[in-house]
Order: C-alpha cells, then structure tokens, then sequence
C-alpha cells in the first residue's frame, strides 16, 4: 500500500456570487491547490468532483477550460457529503497505485437556485408531506430539549461561537457578528430553530485537494490522511432515538479505529454544524463527551477557538456557509492549513491531528443517509 | 422480472377510527409508509398502525410571510413503527409524548391524505 499525502490545499471565498458559476469556482480553488502543492495540472492523472445541486458532468464542466488533458474524471453525488466521498474514493486509488497524483474537488452554486431550502425530490413520501432539512433538525431539538434540558439560549450559542469563528476567516465572506439574543429573535424557520440557526440557504463556493504518493513538492508541509471512512444510514422504520446521531457514531468508531487514536487525541473538527443542533449531536456521536452532555461543553468554552479541542474554528457551515458538494472538501481545507500552521486568526495553537464530520441526507427513513469522516495530521 | 405496483390505500376508516396501514414483508421489520413494490412472489402482511400513537416529536414549519406556518410529527405506534405526518393543532401544539389520532388531510394537490392530532 502507498501513502497518500494531501500536497497542497485551494479554497474560494464563500458566499454569494451570483455573477459566476460553479464551474469557475471551482477552476480557482484546483488552480489555487495546484499552486500550493507545486504541481502542474498535466501531472494530475485522474480528477475526484463531489457535486450535489448541479447538472450533468460537473467535473467534466468544471475542468473543460482547464484544458485537462482528458484524463479520468469521477462524479460523486453524495449530498453533503459528496466531497468528502470523492477524496475517500481517491485515497482508495493511490494506496493501490492506481494513480500517483489526482485531484479532489468540491462545488456547488446555490445562488443559481433561487434560495430557501435546500430542494428536497418531492416524490420522497416525507417530503410531499412538507418535510424540509431545517424542520428534521428541529424535531431532533425539540426531542433533544425534552430529553436532556437543553435550552433555547444554548441552541443558540452555537451560533454565536461559530459566527465568532467565522469573522476571522476570510473565506468566509457571509459570516457576520451576532449575539444570543439576536439569534433567538431572528424569524423562526422550523421550532426551535430560527433563521440565525441555520446554515445560510445561499452560499456558493468550492474547493480542492492535491493527492500524490510522490515526495511534495508544495509550499507547505504535507499532510497525512490517518483515517478515511464513508457510512450510510440504516433504513429503520421503528422508533429510534432521533437524538443519537447513530450514523455519526458509527463512523467515528471505524475512523477512530482506523487512525490508532481516540477523541482525547483531538486537537480540534469540523463538523456539519448545518443547525445549531446538529453540532451539539456531533459533541456526543464523536466522543467528546457523554450522551446528555453536550450543552456542559459547550457552556466550559472547550470547542471555542482557545479552548481545549476547538469545533469548526473555520465558522463552520452556520457562518462560512454550504455549497453541499463543497462542504466535505472545505473542512479538508480547514484542517490542513490548522495543521500547517497557516489558519491567520483563527490558528489553534499546537494543533497536531484534525477530524472532518460530514452528512448527507432528505431521504425518508433513512436518519441520515450518508456521513464521511476523515482524520488527519502531518 | 416480477415486479407488482401495490395500489392499496396507505390509511382506511376502521369502527375504532382512522389507521395507517404499515407493511410487512418476509422477515423484515414492519414499515411505514407500506411497500410501494412487490418482486417475484415476496408475501406482503399488512399491519394497522392506530387509530392513536405518541408523539415522539415535533415541529413547527414557518414557510415564510407569504404562507401560513403548519406542524409536522414524528409519531411512535404499536407494535412498533414511527410514522410522520402532517400534525394538526389549534393554538399550541400537543406536548412530546401526547396521544394522538390519525385523521384526515388532503396534499397540497387535493390527494386525500393523513395527519395527526391530539
């Protein structure tokens, strides 16, 4: 087995870019990774696109004016977690030798869907009865709240910490300032969710990732994947703890498993804080802490930049924003350049191994249908 | 290749009130909603599901200003199936863990339909 290093990073600003499209988003974050690992597009031998809410061939689109040279190109629709997928299935190539260089990218362009929720099939049996992402979520509080005492002040201190992330990463063009109060006041989307609580419903953006088995040749130490797994969800129709974030859980064990490390080894996430709910979940499913005990880290400030194991330094989905097909490879982005050393404001100190969560869902019975994480370090 | 389109109602009025029907196949679990398709000579059990469940959760949808807000449910029955639905109140919404019936409701597009209320 070969071992692939992440040999250089490229990100565009997040935010909302109506203007341009998610091919040329995505052309600035592979030209801008391939500049920071040292690498010429010619040696890239096959091209790994994670897209959701696009066309037909969004690889092949993204990379046509690129002038590719008509090498492997491999779409991936996972959801929110098609980025994320697409570097699993590319690490999986260079370990075997099936290629010694390829490209990782992600995109999406909500700004060319016109807004509000994300966009459910509405053949989906829920969905035609009016289900949409935000009010998932929402039940998942409401049971959550009912169960544990969770708060409607500590909901929305998720949001005020990310948007505290957020300001300080200059990606992160939609991210704005707000306090608990603003939050809670803010209109409500699906209860106790209000709008401030959900990730912001346009948002375009991209990135990439530069893979190789060859010695880097990037500006930055490469970085080194300890751990890649991809999970889909059980198809479960009887009553279920919608609380336990079970697909999460599950794939931290394998991830966990496969890095030879445990949570307490954590220097600092991302995860898919697409609700301020979501990201309390995740404390529990990761192993940060205790069934119920989510809302005491929160409130002790450990997942605070600064704290002893930051969560979503880079603002996350809630201040950075979600182009689905993008999320996955942006957190991947994140945590190399946390690594690095190279974060700017937002740098945790000393951070020596990072873990990226992501989901996927909208499909009934399924509670989530898909999650990636990956755990890495230099 | 044997492929059966079930064209059974997913609910039916009973003496005791309206119920979901769930279904069974061979030895998996029941579910609900039913099993839209049937292959080769798989056997099909049906299961009613009511007339009343627990609500396991719930919420409340504000679409925005130019559509009214309405609820949805997640609601547990015997002999153990969740099924969601459209939740119907009147000022506040029932509290986690009431019992609730399945009545009538129409889709947006007039299909007769379910939901749930206290």
């Amino acid at each position: 087995m070969k071992q692939p290093l992440i040999t250089g990073v490229g990100i565009t600003d997040f935010g909302r870019f109506p203007e341009l499209t998610e091919e040329a988003m995505a052309q600035a974050a592979i030209l801008d990774a391939l500049a920071d690992a040292g690498t010429q597009l010619s040696e890239v031998q096959a091209f790994y696109c994670g897209n959701a809410l696009g066309a037909m061939l969004p690889g092949q689109r993204a990379l046509r004016e690129l002038h590719a040279e008509g090498g492997a190109v491999y779409n991936v629709d996972n959801a929110c977690s098609s980025g994320a997928t697409a570097l699993n299935l590319a690490l999986q190539a260079l370990k075997v030798g099936q290629y010694d260089t390829v490209v990782v990218f992600g995109m999406d362009h909500l700004s060319s869907l016109g807004g509000g929720p994300l966009q459910l099939s509405q053949k989906d049996w829920n969905n035609r009865r009016g289900m949409i992402m935000p009010a998932l979520y929402a039940m998942r509080a409401k049971r959550y709240m009912h169960d544990h005492g969770l708060t409607l002040e500590t909901l929305a201190d998720i949001s005020v910490k990310n948007r505290k992330h957020g300001v300080l990463n200059p990606v992160a063009t939609f991210a704005k300032l707000a306090s608990r109060e603003e939050i809670l006041a803010s209109r409500p989307v699906a209860e106790p969710l209000t709008l401030l609580q959900c990730c912001p419903a346009v948002v375009d953006g991209a990135a990439a990732l530069v893979l190789s088995t060859k010695p880097s040749r990037g500006v930055a130490k490469p970085v080194r994947v300890l751990a890649s797994v991809v999970q889909s969800g059980l198809f479960e129709t009887a009553p279920v703890d919608m609380t336990e974030a079970e697909i999460t859980a599950r794939a931290a064990r394998l991830a966990y498993e496969q890095a030879g490390i445990g949570p307490q080894d954590l220097s600092l996430l991302e995860v898919h804080d697409a609700f301020t709910i979501s990201e309390l979940l995740y404390y529990e499913a990761l192993g940060l802490c205790s069934r119920g005990e989510a809302a005491s880290l929160l409130q002790s400030g450990a997942t605070t930049l600064g704290g002893r194991v930051p969560v979503n330094p880079s603002g996350g989905l809630i201040a950075k924003g979600h182009p689905p097909g993008a999320t996955g490879v942006a957190q991947v982005v994140e945590v190399c350049e946390q690594l690095q050393g190279r974060a700017g404001a937002r740098q945790v100190r000393g951070a020596r191994i990072g873990l990226t969560q992501v989901t996927g869902g909208g499909i009934w019975g399924v509670d989530h249908a898909a999650c990636s994480i990956n755990i890495l370090s230099l | 290749m044997k492929i059966i389109k079930r064209t059974e109602s997913p609910f039916r009025d009973t003496p005791g009130g309206m119920v979901l029907v769930a279904t069974r196949v061979a030895s998996q679990p029941p579910q609900f909603p039913p099993i839209e398709f049937v292959h080769d000579d798989q056997q099909v059990e049906e299961i009613e599901l009511g007339p009343t469940g627990s609500l396991y959760s719930f919420t409340i949808v504000h679409p925005g200003k130019e559509k009214p807000p309405y609820g949805l449910a997640m609601v547990d029955f015997a002999p153990g199936v969740r099924a969601f639905g459209r939740l119907l109140f009147g000022t506040e919404p029932p509290a986690i863990g009431s019992r609730l019936r399945v009545v009538p409701f129409a889709l947006p597009d007039s299909t007769p339909d379910y939901a749930f209320q206290e």
